[in-house]
């Protein structure tokens, strides 16, 4: 288990992304309607977001899965689309320069359920499918069907489809699981602060509602839920950084431990903000809807834990 | 974990050899109304490391400590848990290896330090911790029991309770108000108290499962030397938080290794135990789901132990983020001896003479202390929310209502 926290490099990367996303992607977008994430992918491309695993030479940053991890955490408090999946690791399947330039949409598919791939922001024909061990780019243009989080584009496309490339590889799907757990966890991460500045603010009986121990002690579930996810988070992405025999272990229950702590977070959200939670003009039900979609994504997490309870892990 | 150098794996492969050769090969004895039994033990083990050159990893060579470095602490920390040592959080040791120690390296007079310091190292002398108090729980603030200094004596009157292992110990770090009409954090003192001092009553107090972990201690007209204060009369509470920096919640690493092997350990008997259809417990999906969860949750515990060791080793002093980890710890904890208790059915019914530290059932009821003693879980919650989310003081709501 690797000691190390991040480095100044690191912080210093995703502070970049933080700010920039803080100005060009604020939460007020999504709630406003404005352009979709999706039609700026050239903003991120620009940052060099897509492909940073890839060398150098081959139009990449050459770094690893660690800094990818850290740079999706900040995108995960954004709220980016979770199609940013498909967007970071299609460069590492296809040497089309659309793909890296961001001119080319790739959706992201969450699974297949009754025959079908369920895909999330694929409205451009194209989207990422994970498998066991396998990773596809894939052209389809799916049935749309409307989303519980109406600022996703959610479609049903016939599968198997069109494969445009395949390739086996196993670490690059734990990488896909890494990439979801950093969204889930800086999702995580805004929920916790959301609710945190609401108790902080909102008064009634005379005092914060923060004061009270009801409301209190739920923020601090909240806190603990996302100082486990990024825990668990940066140690698996060292993990498979390190091609440790575990990884495959780690970044999975680094998904599955960031969707579960992000769903019980961001239904207290709710529940903290009161009736004004109940509606759509506060983001807590956004929150909510995109943790959903998050928390589905690359495995049924009604039955994840049963498939880790016996994979190998370190001791 | 990144070892670095071979100087590491070196250290780390001295470290497992000289404990293979050394750990008891019994368990500790239960802890008994009179503790002799489980005190020599302790001593023994304690007597052991010394001769070895184990005694004080995070002491200061000039207190007699060895000294390790960060890394070479967790290393110790780790290999310890995994030789199956014995349990460092067991309170005699904790609090005298811990704490006590600790608070006179950092606070004492160089008399304290040179009289107390080798019999701590050594093992001969065991400590008890006197904070806790009837009305002085999660509350410590609101200690009540007094000293008057009379020429160069405190006087003591008045009560502990939970003091952990105290009918075994030679010494208490006892904290006492000594300034007449004193509130809150003001008026108190940390001072050595000597269990044998007369006028001293120790009421050990039978836990839930079985075992005598804590007593009620008395006092009544118990002198003490006013030499024996540390830190100087009425700076008590400076002196009681004087330790928390100074094992950076390296120690956690421990705790954490033991907790994940409980999991392991209870997988492994789901793995090898079948119900009443005759199938594994494991093969039953909900059960499989269950104890990947709780798997999950250690791996994160886990991962969480190592943010906070890492960052040690940039010499940062953990804050409020080690009550992080102390939550977890004490809940996971809970949920896995529940699940245990659960998956043993109607055999859970039976107190076996498995020894406590491997038994599943005593260390089912010994797991409720778990979120109770050290800060309660409620606590613990009140300071995530105060001191990292800044969330209003809940005393607040307390001292208007009043």
């Amino acid at each position: 288990m690797s000691l190390i926290v991040p480095d100044a490099d690191q912080l210093a990367l995703a502070r970049g992304v933080a700010d920039f996303l803080a100005d060009a992607f604020p939460l007020a977008r999504i709630r406003e309607g404005r352009a979709r994430d999706t039609d700026r992918w050239e903003e991120l491309a620009g940052l060099g977001l897509f492909g940073m695993a890839l060398a150098e030479d081959q139009g990449g940053l050459g770094l690893s899965i660690v800094e990818e991890a850290l740079v999706a955490r900040e995108l995960g408090k954004a709220l980016v689309s979770p199609a940013v999946i498909g967007a970071m690791l299609a460069p590492r399947l296809s040497d089309d320069p659309a793909l890296l330039n961001g001119e080319r949409q790739v959706g992201i598919a969450i699974g297949t359920i009754d025959g079908e791939a369920r895909v999330i922001d694929g409205e451009g024909g194209l989207f990422l499918l994970i498998e066991d061990g396998a990773l596809s780019l894939v052209e389809a243009s799916g049935r749309p069907l409307p989303c519980i989080d109406d600022s996703l584009h959610l479609s049903a496309a016939p599968w198997p489809g069109m494969r445009l490339a395949q390739i086996q590889n196993p670490t690059l799907v734990l990488a896909a699981h890494i990439l979801a757990a950093a969204l889930l966890t800086g999702l995580l991460e805004t929920t916790r602060d959301m609710a945190a500045d609401f108790a902080r603010t909102r008064v009634q009986f005379g005092r914060p509602i923060g004061a009270f121990q009801a409301i209190k002690h739920r923020c601090a579930d909240a806190a603990l839920g996302a100082e486990m996810s990024w825990a668990q988070l940066w140690h698996a992405a060292k993990a498979l950084e390190a091609q440790a025999p575990d990884a495959p272990f780690q970044a999975r229950a680094a998904k599955w431990l960031a969707g579960d702590e992000a769903l019980k977070a961001a239904r207290f959200d709710i529940q903290a903000h009161g009736g004004m939670g109940f509606t759509q003009e506060v983001d807590a039900q956004l929150l909510l809807k995109r943790t959903h979609v998050l928390h589905q994504m690359f495995g049924d997490p009604r039955l994840v834990p049963a498939t880790l309870a016996t994979l190998p892990m370190e001791v | 974990m990144d070892e670095g150098s071979t100087a590491l794996a070196a250290f780390r492969a001295e470290v497992r050899d000289w404990l293979i050769a050394n750990v008891p090969a019994r368990p500790a004895p239960a802890l008994t109304a009179d503790g002799q039994a489980h005190g020599a033990y302790l001593r023994a083990w304690q007597h052991t490391l010394h001769d070895g050159g184990w005694a004080g990893v995070n002491w200061p060579a000039s207190h007699g400590g060895r000294d390790l470095s960060p890394m070479q602490q967790i290393i110790w920390y780790e290999e310890y848990a995994r030789a199956g040592a014995p349990d460092s959080s067991f309170s005699g040791l904790s609090v005298s290896q811990s704490h006590a120690g600790p608070t006179l390296i950092q606070a004492g007079s160089p008399e304290q330090q040179a009289f107390h310091l080798p019999g701590i190292l050594n093992g001969t002398d065991l400590w008890c911790q006197g904070f806790s108090e009837p009305g002085a729980g999660s509350d410590l603030a609101g200690i009540r029991c007094r000293g008057e200094v009379v020429g160069d004596e405190i006087i003591v009157n008045g009560q502990k309770i939970w003091t952990s292992s105290a009918q075994l110990a030679d010494w208490q770090e006892l904290v006492i108000r000594t300034e007449a009409g004193s509130t809150r954090h003001k008026g108190l003192s940390w001072v050595i108290c000597d269990m044998r001092t007369p006028g001293i009553i120790v009421r050990p107090i039978k836990s839930m499962d079985g075992e005598w972990h804590n007593c009620e201690v008395f006092y009544d007209n118990v002198r003490i030397p006013l030499s024996h204060v540390v830190g100087g009369l009425g700076n008590g509470w400076k002196v009681s938080m004087a330790t928390l920096a100074f094992e950076r919640g390296r120690s956690f690493i421990g705790s954490q290794i033991r907790l994940t092997r409980t999991v392991e350990r209870l997988i492994a008997f789901a793995g090898a135990t079948n119900d009443a259809s005759g199938e594994a417990l494991i093969a039953d999906r909900s059960i499989a789901v269950r104890l990947g969860v709780l798997r999950i949750r250690a791996a994160a515990l886990k991962a969480m132990t190592y943010v906070i060791a890492g960052r040690s080793l940039n010499d940062e002093v953990p804050g409020a983020e080690g009550t992080y980890v102390a939550l977890l710890l004490a809940e996971l904890k809970q949920q896995v001896y529940q699940l245990w208790m659960e998956l043993l059915e109607a055999r859970g019914l039976e107190v076996t003479d498995t020894p406590h530290g491997l038994n599943p059932v005593l260390q089912y009821l010994f797991a409720y202390a778990a979120t109770i003693g050290g800060g309660t879980s409620e606590v613990r919650r009140n300071i995530i929310a105060e001191r990292i989310l800044h969330l209003p003081r809940h005393e607040a709501v307390a001292e208007v209502a009043a």
